[in-house]
């Protein structure tokens, strides 16, 4: 009788308590039977986010050792039951306490294992984000830019290189997702929705907001547009699609690589 | 000091007849007193329809709040209110009564409750659907499966009855069902690995009169369907409220999802009365008979849904039916005095069974249980609907349900039983956003088709409510209280309530003038016609 889920995130009920709880030290290790436990819990609750071993998807890579949202073990446990509110980080109500510390552990071990490797100039990638690239006619990045799209002050500490290039090449690929708490989610961030208005008008903008009879849209622009669903003649949703362009082929490969590792660098505040 | 005193009793003589008498007489003859609100579903036979005629497709485009009460528990409310001449009686989120004065919103006395700090809710929260009245007494469940009997005038406690353990996760979120000296109360907590039941207390000294477990113990009739100890921890609860018809004497309750939910292999059989209507005799607490929608179900399909009650004729024969919108994607009509299946329908595009055999027995597609890679199936664990309430309208004969259209993969584990911990033995994976949808739907109950459909934007949360003035009320998630044409599923009317909306509409009057309420977040709004009603005095 589950009145409420986790939205789509996979929670598998772990038959039996793990072999040997952790126990409260700083630095446990982990090994054998305890250690084939923790990773399948891991993939079963949070790879799909984070990447098999951690190596980052729509979610941070832990392969870094310094977590910003979890700096001691407790913050960790606590993040991981509680959730992050406004990100997409749920709480995992079906975790116990212990299992959070086992967790916690292996995403520790994780922090220890050396970082993903980025080939490109992060000087030559900044002057293609400011120039050519004309990413801050969309973004924002330490206050400047326009902020509807992502703000990539500090999108290397989120995302890892691989999906930063991949959403280079192609933007539709991996949309972001509105955070909860929509218990129907995920919804993704930009849905490109083209409209007719009552007057034949074509609109096209990516969805801020849709209920049974309003939609609110942001064209490409900027410009926001409140609609009354009954008043359009046409309504064409593309999911799959995104407002960003393409770099595949503005950009050679040592551009993109350039680009990649500049967005990489960008670790926001320490 | 004294001036003050007389002052407000003047003042609470004159605007409150604020003794609620309630006996069972009025509770047989709802429709007699349209302007009252006086079960959780409206009347007895669950059809969440007001015969109140003032709002109609016409004007309901004037519909505009009148007032709003904001809980003090944070915490979306899900409760039914009921309104009993001039006073509304509500449940906020844990489970804290409060009755207000059902013209302005204004407080007239709250019942703090008070759970323990160690509370078990496996698979919910402490969310509460609302009180039963009967006499001069309300009554609500507690989150720790206690039944509390409140003083109507004072919301002071009469009596307090310890229903089931709550460290072994029974809990209490229905509304209890009171008539006829009784209080019956559902249970929850299937997910925890309880053994369910249905219990029919003493309305005047809290004393159980009966209990029916929903679970056979070996020996007793159903225990055939079970084998070795898994009945022990076999689920069944019964935790939406049901319905009761008086000529019959006879209460009938949806039950819910074996435990565990989703590894089967625990308890080979039909693992009966999970997933059931049964019809208790409301004099012995003794089973008169029993349907199972979907046998050794492992998808978390409870048949928790509101069995809803009316009469008709079927192929000619005058019937007394029991009709429910099940969660597992079927329509279910059956006679409520014998039990005999008479039809089923899907109402939503559901892949798991090919239909229903002559007994109404669903004849399963292939590869449809839970596995350790996951098993695509729709409809999702939510189900097609949910706990939240159909409606039936005497005035167009249609039956209104509010269906989820989601699909999701299932996956099975192993699981071990230990007391006060999930028992659920694997889990799901949604496919939800823009790739789930809902529908309000008007269903001809006498052939299970639909008649209007209105899409809605994501699978609902909120039940529905039909009026006497051709009127249909629903709830989004997105926060949209809306109204439709109960004839043509025309929409009439919507208004952005600010909150997602997981709850059932109702409707009342007072003095002439016709009020429809909704709870949406942590408010109650209530909405009524621009201007004086026609008729009222000033």
């Amino acid at each position: 009788m589950r009145l409420l889920s986790l939205s789509s995130l996979i929670w598998l009920a772990i038959a039996a308590p793990l072999a040997g709880q952790a126990d409260s030290a700083s630095d446990p290790v982990l090994a054998g039977a305890e250690l084939a436990a923790v990773e399948r819990l891991f993939v079963s609750q949070c790879a799909r986010c984070h990447g098999m071993g951690g190596t980052g998807g729509i979610a941070p890579s832990f392969r870094q050792p310094k977590l910003r949202r979890a700096p001691t073990d407790d913050a960790m446990v606590r993040v991981i039951l509680s959730g992050i509110p406004g990100t997409a980080m749920a709480g995992f109500w079906n975790l116990s306490e212990d299992e959070a510390r086992q967790l916690t552990a292996y995403v520790r071990s994780l922090g220890r294992l050396p970082p993903e490797r980025v080939p490109g100039d992060s000087g030559r990638g900044r002057a293609l984000y400011a120039g050519p690239g004309n990413c801050s006619t969309c973004h924002i990045l330490a206050g400047d830019g326009a902020g509807w799209a992502p703000d990539l002050t500090d999108v290397g500490r989120r995302l890892n290189a691989a999906f930063l290039r991949r959403a280079l090449i192609e933007p539709g690929a991996d949309q972001p997702v509105l955070p909860l708490p929509s218990v129907h989610g995920p919804y993704p961030a930009y849905l490109v929705i083209e409209v007719t208005t009552g007057s034949g008008k074509t609109l096209s903008g990516t969805r801020v907001s849709e209920d049974d009879f309003t939609l609110v849209l942001r064209a490409v622009d900027g410009r926001l547009h409140s609609l009354e669903k009954t008043s359009l003649k046409a309504l064409r949703k593309l999911p799959g699609q995104s407002p960003m362009p393409s770099y595949a082929t503005a950009f050679s490969a040592e551009q993109l690589d350039d680009l990649v590792a500049y967005l990489a660098s960008l670790k926001g505040e320490q | 000091m004294r001036r003050t005193l007389s002052a407000a009793a003047t003042l609470a003589a004159a605007a409150l007849p604020l003794l609620a008498q309630v006996p069972d007489a009025r509770l047989r003859d709802v429709r007699r007193e349209p302007a009252n609100w006086l079960t959780y579903s409206g009347d007895f036979g669950a059809q969440r329809y007001s015969p109140l005629a003032q709002i109609t497709p016409a004007n309901v485009g004037s519909l505009r709040p009148a007032w709003v009460y904001q809980a003090t528990e944070s915490g979306a409310m899900q409760a039914s209110p009921l309104v009993v001449d001039g006073v509304m009686y509500l449940t906020e989120f844990r489970g804290h009564v409060v009755a207000l004065d059902a013209r302005s919103g204004r407080v007239l006395w709250r019942y703090q409750q008070t759970l323990p700090e160690k509370l078990l809710t496996l698979g919910f929260g402490p969310t509460n659907r609302g009180v039963a009245v009967l006499d001069s007494t309300v009554f609500v469940g507690t989150a720790d499966a206690r039944l509390v009997a409140l003083d109507a005038r004072s919301g002071a406690v009469r009596w307090t009855a310890a229903v089931a353990d709550n460290a072994l996760g029974y809990a209490i979120t229905a509304a209890p069902l009171a008539f006829g000296g009784l209080v019956v109360i559902g249970i929850s907590g299937a997910e925890a690995g309880i053994r369910g039941f249905l219990d029919a207390y003493d309305a005047r000294t809290g004393e159980r009169r009966w209990r029916f477990h929903t679970i056979p113990a070996p020996g007793e009739p159903g225990s055939e369907t079970w084998s070795g100890d898994a009945w022990k921890t076999g689920g069944g609860s019964t935790w939406v409220t049901g319905s009761y018809d008086p000529a019959l004497n006879v209460v009938y309750w949806g039950v819910g999802n074996p435990g565990p939910d989703w590894n089967g292999d625990l308890r080979p059989g039909d693992n009966l009365f999970t997933c059931s209507l049964i019809a208790i005799d409301a004099a012995t607490g003794r089973l008169r008979w029993h349907f199972q929608y979907t046998p050794h179900d492992t998808h978390d399909w409870d048949a928790s849904q509101i069995p809803v009650l009316f009469d008709g004729k079927f192929k000619g024969k005058p019937r007394r039916f029991v009709a429910m919108a099940n969660r597992n994607g079927f329509y279910y009509l059956l006679d409520r005095v014998t039990g005999e299946f008479l039809l089923g329908e899907p109402y939503i595009r559901q892949d798991w069974a090919e239909g229903l055999d002559p007994k109404g027995r669903p004849i399963l597609r292939p590869n449809t249980e839970p596995t350790e890679e996951g098993t695509p199936l729709t409809p999702n664990l939510h189900g097609a609907t949910n706990w939240y309430s159909p409606a039936f309208s005497p005035g167009t004969g249609l039956l209104y349900v509010a269906s989820r259209q989601m699909s999701s993969r299932y996956f099975k584990a192993p699981v071990t039983y230990e007391p006060g911990r999930f028992f659920m033995g694997g889990g799901e994976t949604e496919f939800g956003g823009d790739s789930a949808q809902g529908a309000v739907q008007a269903l001809d109950p006498l052939s299970g088709k639909a008649r209007w459909r209105f899409p809605l934007f994501s699978p609902p949360w909120a039940g529905l409510l039909a009026t006497g003035g051709g009127l249909v009320f629903g709830g989004t998630n997105e926060g949209v209280f809306f109204s439709l044409d109960a004839a043509s599923g025309r929409p009439l009317w919507h208004f952005q309530t600010g909150a997602m909306i997981q709850a059932n509409p109702i409707a009342y009057a007072i003095g002439g003038r016709q009020y429809v309420a909704i709870a949406a977040g942590g408010t109650l709004q209530v909405f009524s016609l621009v201007g004086s009603p026609p008729g009222a005095s000033p």
